[in-house]
């Protein structure tokens, strides 16, 4: 997991508010409004799916006990929203993390414990 | 008056007030404190005006703790000292850095920030510091750059000053002052080989003096300051040991301890949120007038943690710096505005624009033309002026835009594509290297000893045993984590630490350059060498100057609080003597 990882998601914030963008909205009003897919809208937000899903699969071996989708979704802790709604409460959720430093560490990268479980997503989905 | 040693017959005694051993940074600051004066001062300096590798040789040692510069590269030995190479950055100390800190074992000082503020003052006009303000909000208004925003709390940005490099050697500074001062008789090729104390050991009477030429003189004087720096200041005390086996003032085994540097390295990769991202205010850059094609005062800032944050992590000072990383479809721009022909581009508009002649003007004007010439090859043939040929403007124009700048560097010269990499404010950045340094802990352990090897005089030569402790590496993850925190925090970008939080330091690991402790101040003997007036304990007319009095390092750079000591002791001296 390099730094290259990193620039290309969303040209940085690993997972956060710069990732969690417009375009890939667009996906979601259609995918994304299916019955009990909200595993699948997380991930969507990823621009760059592949590189999410490296991060996610480190968190998953360090947090091997996360390895379930219901326990990672009750970790985020958001509700099926509009998608701007999901994507305003991810941002400030990811963001309040950074504030009251609830990070992990995968490979020295400090991410908010939110950005690190939709990656998880995203490797599980 | 400047006297060459190698003059003075075998056998002489010479008498004197004050007698300073050393002429580096602290020792020409007292020397110039007492300059004009009612009171006879000499200065011994080892090397003379000029380096010379036999006279620097004497300050080899070994190093066996971990790894360290060459010792003899670490100080520099002719008149002007450590100063003949010093980068020029300044700092004071912070009120924290004085404080007894109960999770830092041997911190505090004997004085505080307070007490030491009007030295720095005299300090900062002695070093050659333009301004006397270092407040972050000071600078940013007069800025056109920015620093980054953090939320308030944990991370503040400090600012260091950088001496104008003609203005870094104290030697140049003060030789003409103290060759010109009546009262001060600096004698070169000079080097100490022993202070004589009377049989009681609690006063010096004599310095030993011996040139690499053979002769050999004493010098007699009421009070001795020694002044050559950490390493050789403690050299020259376990040297004097003809009457106290241990050395002089090592009564209770302290001279040569808690030696200290700033241990610093890469320690992380910032990945940008933007990489438009604006971190000049983290690089040296001149302030005032606007403009890198114009000087102002230079300043530089680094990430730091406030106090408030120090004292509920339980960790030392700690600074970051920020260094961009541009990315490399521009190097040949970024490298185009470090050239020669940007330099006398600069030059010549300076001069042009004071109303000035500039020097080297033919020198400037051909770095100039040879620059523009560049594209003579691309220019439109038989044209009545030197036009570029449509095709090469064609290319720099349709070129991607990040490579756009490293075509218009390659067909037009350094000149061209400086000028538009001004118009357009910087390349993308590709990461932002994290380089940091942390205040090294007082360690009783890292210290300087006597080798069993002896240098061309006898003495033995130093022995170096560097050690960092725990709570230096410490210190230096939890000031990454909040870092990587709060830059996530604030939309940054995210924080790789690439530094292993083993008890391991990497092969990378450097000091800055900054020797310090080993004759520490204390107002318990058992603790330090010298006092709280920068007097040897039991010894009533030997004092020490420099940062080898520091009892702990801060993080900052040390040449602005060593000078203010010095200054401090030259008052101190002066009421003596009243």
């Amino acid at each position: 997991m390099d730094r290259r990882i990193f620039l290309l998601l969303g040209g940085v914030g690993a997972v956060g508010g710069a990732l969690l963008g417009a375009p890939h909205l667009s996906w979601l009003q259609s995918a994304g409004q299916r019955e009990g897919s909200l595993q699948g809208r997380l991930a969507a937000l990823f621009r760059h799916q592949a590189s999410a899903r490296v991060i996610g699969g480190t968190y998953l071996q360090q947090h091997p006990r996360e390895k379930n989708v219901r326990h990672l979704l009750a970790g985020i802790a958001v509700s099926p929203a509009s998608d701007r709604e999901l994507t305003i409460a991810l941002q400030q959720r990811i963001r309040q993390d950074y504030v009251e430093e609830r990070v992990v560490k995968l490979e020295g990268w400090i991410l908010s414990v939110t950005e690190a479980r939709l990656c998880a997503l995203t490797a599980l989905a | 008056m400047f006297v060459d040693s190698r003059t003075i017959p075998t056998g002489a005694t010479l008498e004197t007030d004050i007698c300073i051993i050393g002429a580096g940074a602290a020792g020409i600051a007292l020397a110039h404190e007492f300059a004009g004066r009612d009171v006879r001062v000499s200065v011994l300096e080892g090397g003379g005006r000029e380096f010379d590798a036999e006279t620097q040789a004497f300050n080899k040692g070994r190093s066996i703790g971990t790894p360290y510069f060459p010792l003899d590269a670490a100080q520099l030995r002719y008149f002007g000292g450590t100063t003949n190479h010093w980068g020029g950055l300044c700092r004071p100390s912070n009120d924290i850095d004085f404080e007894s800190r109960t999770w830092v074992p041997d911190s505090g000082w004997p004085l505080t920030r307070a007490e030491l503020q009007p030295y720095y003052q005299r300090a900062q006009v002695a070093c050659g510091v333009h301004s006397a303000e270092w407040g972050r909000d000071y600078w940013l208004k007069r800025d056109r750059y920015k620093a980054l925003t953090f939320q308030p709390g944990r991370l503040e940005t400090r600012v260091v000053q950088v001496v104008p490099r003609a203005q870094r050697r104290f030697a140049t500074n003060y030789g003409q002052e103290l060759e010109q001062a009546g009262n001060v008789t600096t004698y070169l090729h000079a080097n100490l080989t022993e202070l004589e104390t009377n049989e009681t050991g609690n006063m010096v009477g004599e310095a030993h003096v011996s040139c690499l030429s053979g002769n050999q003189f004493k010098l007699r004087a009421r009070y001795f300051i020694l002044a050559t720096g950490a390493i050789e200041n403690a050299r020259s005390l376990l040297n004097s040991n003809r009457r106290h086996a241990t050395g002089l003032g090592n009564h209770y085994d302290v001279v040569g301890r808690y030696f200290m540097e700033h241990p610093r390295l890469v320690t992380g990769i910032l990945a940008p949120a933007n990489r438009s991202m604006s971190l000049e205010f983290y690089s040296p850059h001149r302030v005032g007038l606007g403009g890198a094609l114009t000087e102002g005062d230079e300043i530089s800032g680094y990430v730091s943690l406030s106090a408030e944050t120090l004292r509920k992590e339980q960790i030392l000072d700690v600074q970051m710096s920020l260094a961009p990383v541009y990315d490399p479809a521009y190097a040949a721009c970024t490298r185009g505005l470090r050239s020669e022909s940007v330099a006398s581009t600069r030059v010549l508009l300076r001069a042009f624009r004071q109303g000035q002649y500039p020097n080297d003007l033919r020198k400037h004007l051909t770095n100039v033309l040879d620059d523009m010439a560049r594209w003579r090859d691309r220019a439109v043939t038989a044209a009545p002026i030197p036009l570029p040929e449509p095709e090469a403007i064609s290319r720099v124009w349709q070129a991607d835009p990040d490579e756009r700048a490293a075509f218009l560097c390659e067909v037009f010269g350094d000149i061209a594509a400086a000028t538009y990499m001004e118009a357009v404010g910087r390349p993308p950045l590709d990461h932002v290297q994290v380089t940091t340094r942390v205040e090294q802990a007082p360690n009783p352990n890292s210290r300087v000893t006597l080798d069993t090897e002896r240098d061309r005089l006898g003495l033995n030569r130093a022995q170096l045993n560097w050690q960092l402790s725990e709570l230096d590496k410490r210190s230096m993850i939890r000031a990454l984590e909040i870092l990587g925190a709060e830059v996530g925090a604030a939309g940054i970008g995210r924080l790789q630490i690439t530094l292993p939080e083993d008890n391991t330091w990497p092969e990378t690991l450097r000091g800055g350059w900054h020797l310090m402790g080993t004759t520490r101040m204390s107002d318990n003997p058992r603790k330090g060498v010298v006092d709280r007036n920068c007097q040897v304990h039991g010894v009533h007319n030997l004092f020490i100057a420099g940062s080898s009095v520091f009892p702990t390092a801060g993080s900052g750079t040390p040449t602005l609080t060593l000078v203010s000591l010095a200054m401090r002791l030259a008052d101190h001296l002066k009421a003596r003597m009243t």
